[in-house]
């Protein structure tokens, strides 16, 4: 029964090999064909290791669970009720069985571990995986895009305006960050005041040169004479002088 | 296991100096005494049923005995009574005195026609492989192996087995017909010059009761067990062909005679194809036919087909 155990666990074993060389090659596949995509688009190539994360972890749960006995009894079907036998009653200890675990001991010297690995799948995946690998650096070199969706995502982010957002998002989007844009009182005018963000780009076409100014007589503000004004003393009479005299002294005395 | 093969197939060859053919009731008949359980018989009169098992039990080296049942059959003429015996000093005492019952192998032929306190009688033995007689009881000598016999035609006055007691036989084995070859063979035989065969016996009863131990010691694959159980369940939920399904004794039975076959053929494991040969003669008496099937001129046989097509 121990050398039946081992055989169990070297067919585990190397076949566990072969099934992580098959997940490698996929993985790998995968990866390279998402990064060339994002490539062409510009759009952080760098995530195709999501995906292919998934992808490794999936496969890996997938093939390593699977029973190794039935796997060889697939590609040897004139062992496959023995072996599958042996495996179920591998803790089983009795005369019968332990002639069946010989038996099947000697009857897996005919297991070749090729039996296992298709070769022209594997030929093919490293034949794309190199594809694919040249192909990613000739468009990183050439810098080649399709469509460059990660810069103007980039632009999105920056300035909405230049897509075409609505105004309302606009201000909007201003108010939070510079407050009422239009709350300015000027006596009991309300003066609507734009203000203009730092990253404001300016207009191109509607600079022009500074215009020449000319200063001719006309440009200078008229001259101001000073002329003298009459006073109210002049016209006022005696007695009403006297009048008021008394008034301010009478006030002075009280 | 495969030191028994050889033993088996100069076994068959040593029967086959008595029998021509029926090699399946040979085979089905030494699945029965390896898994320590009994068989029914059918088959029409004169096919050597009677003659097989004797020559089986030559063979194997066990006591045979036969029981005709008949309608006034008592169980006592069975089991064995008390009798009175006068000794040499002239006291007389009860003394037990055995039925045909204590043998290694029981023919009891014409099962159906024995009443049905008979029929009990039998049963308890095959059962219990023991008998009780007024108080005391007496254990049958191991092993022990009942073949009933049952007639399929002549009907009248008979007291079919019931369906609770046929699920005590292992196997139902339908006794059929020789080929022609066979019958000719057989013609030559028999009515030329009879000789006295004398029969080898092959094997003991110590290495009957070995074999018996090993056929529960072959292992069967989990998902052979799993089509097994999936099979009797299929009997069950089967409505519209099956009015009564087969019972776990089936399972039991099934999976039991499947390490016998496997043993039989020098195999040690069960093979998917055991369960299907031996699928009909475990199940044929277990399954009750529906008015509908039965309509349409269906058997048991043919109701098996069906359901292994199932699983």
């Amino acid at each position: 029964m121990d050398s039946f155990k081992k055989l169990l666990r070297e067919i585990d074993e190397n076949i566990n090999h072969v099934i992580l060389f098959n997940v490698v090659t996929r993985v790998t596949l995968l990866f390279l064909v998402v990064f060339l995509i994002l490539s062409l688009f510009n759009f952080y190539p760098l995530m195709a290791l999501v995906p292919t994360s998934m992808y490794l972890v999936m496969l890996l749960y997938l093939n390593l669970s699977k029973n190794k006995a039935r796997m060889i009894g697939g590609n040897y079907p004139a062992i496959k009720e023995k072996l599958i036998t042996a495996y179920d009653y591998r803790n089983a200890e009795n005369v019968v069985v332990r002639e069946l675990q010989e038996e099947v001991i000697s009857d897996m010297g005919s297991v070749r571990l090729s039996s296992f690995i298709n070769q022209k799948k594997i030929f093919a995946r490293i034949f794309f995986i190199v594809l694919f690998s040249f192909a990613i650096t000739i468009i990183s070199f050439f810098n080649i895009t399709i469509l460059d969706i990660g810069t103007n995502f980039e632009n999105m982010k920056d300035n909405p305006a230049t897509l075409g957002v609505v105004l309302s998002q606009q201000e909007d989007f201003f108010n939070d960050i510079f407050g009422e844009g239009s709350d300015v009182k000027y006596g009991n005018e309300e003066l609507r005041v734009e203000i203009r963000p730092i990253g404001y780009e300016i207009d191109v076409r509607q600079l022009s040169e500074i215009p020449e100014e000319t200063f001719g007589e006309n440009s200078f503000p008229q001259e101001v004479f000073v002329q003298s004004s009459e006073s109210f003393q002049e016209d006022f009479s005696k007695d009403h002088a006297d009048l008021i005299k008394e008034y301010f002294q009478k006030i002075t005395k009280n | 296991m495969k030191n028994y093969k050889p033993i088996f197939d100069a076994l068959y060859k040593e029967i086959d100096r008595v029998i021509v053919g029926q090699h399946s009731l040979i085979e089905q008949s030494l699945i029965s005494l390896l898994s320590d359980s009994n068989a029914l018989l059918e088959g029409y009169p004169g096919l050597a049923k009677t003659l097989a098992v004797k020559t089986l039990a030559q063979v194997c080296d066990l006591k045979f005995s036969r029981i005709q049942n008949t309608p006034d059959i008592m169980p006592s003429d069975i089991t064995g009574t008390y009798i009175i015996e006068e000794t040499t000093a002239g006291k007389r005492n009860f003394k037990f005195q055995p039925g045909p019952i204590f043998a290694n192998i029981v023919l009891a032929d014409e099962i159906n026609r024995a009443t049905p306190k008979t029929q009990s009688a039998l049963l308890e033995a095959m059962q219990e492989k023991q008998v009780t007689v007024g108080n005391s009881t007496y254990k049958l000598d191991l092993p022990f192996f009942v073949l009933a016999t049952q007639n399929p035609i002549e009907q009248e006055g008979t007291y079919p087995l019931p369906e609770a007691q046929a699920d005590r036989f292992l196997l139902k084995i339908n006794v059929t017909y020789p080929t022609e070859e066979e019958e000719i063979q057989i013609v030559d035989r028999y009515s030329n010059e009879v000789k006295d065969v004398k029969l080898k016996a092959m094997l003991s009863k110590e290495d009957l009761l070995a074999l018996q131990a090993y056929t529960r010691q072959v292992p069967i694959a989990n998902d052979i067990k799993k089509r097994v159980v999936k099979l009797i369940n299929i009997t069950r939920e089967s409505k519209q062909l099956i009015q009564f399904g087969a019972s776990p004794r089936a399972s039991i039975g099934l999976v039991l005679a499947s390490k016998a076959r496997a043993l039989i053929n020098g195999r040690n494991h069960v093979s998917m194809e055991d369960v299907t040969q031996l699928a009909y003669p475990v199940l044929r008496h277990r399954i009750v036919l529906n008015f509908e099937a039965e309509r349409k001129g269906m058997t048991t046989d043919d109701a098996i087909t069906e359901l292994l097509k199932k699983c």
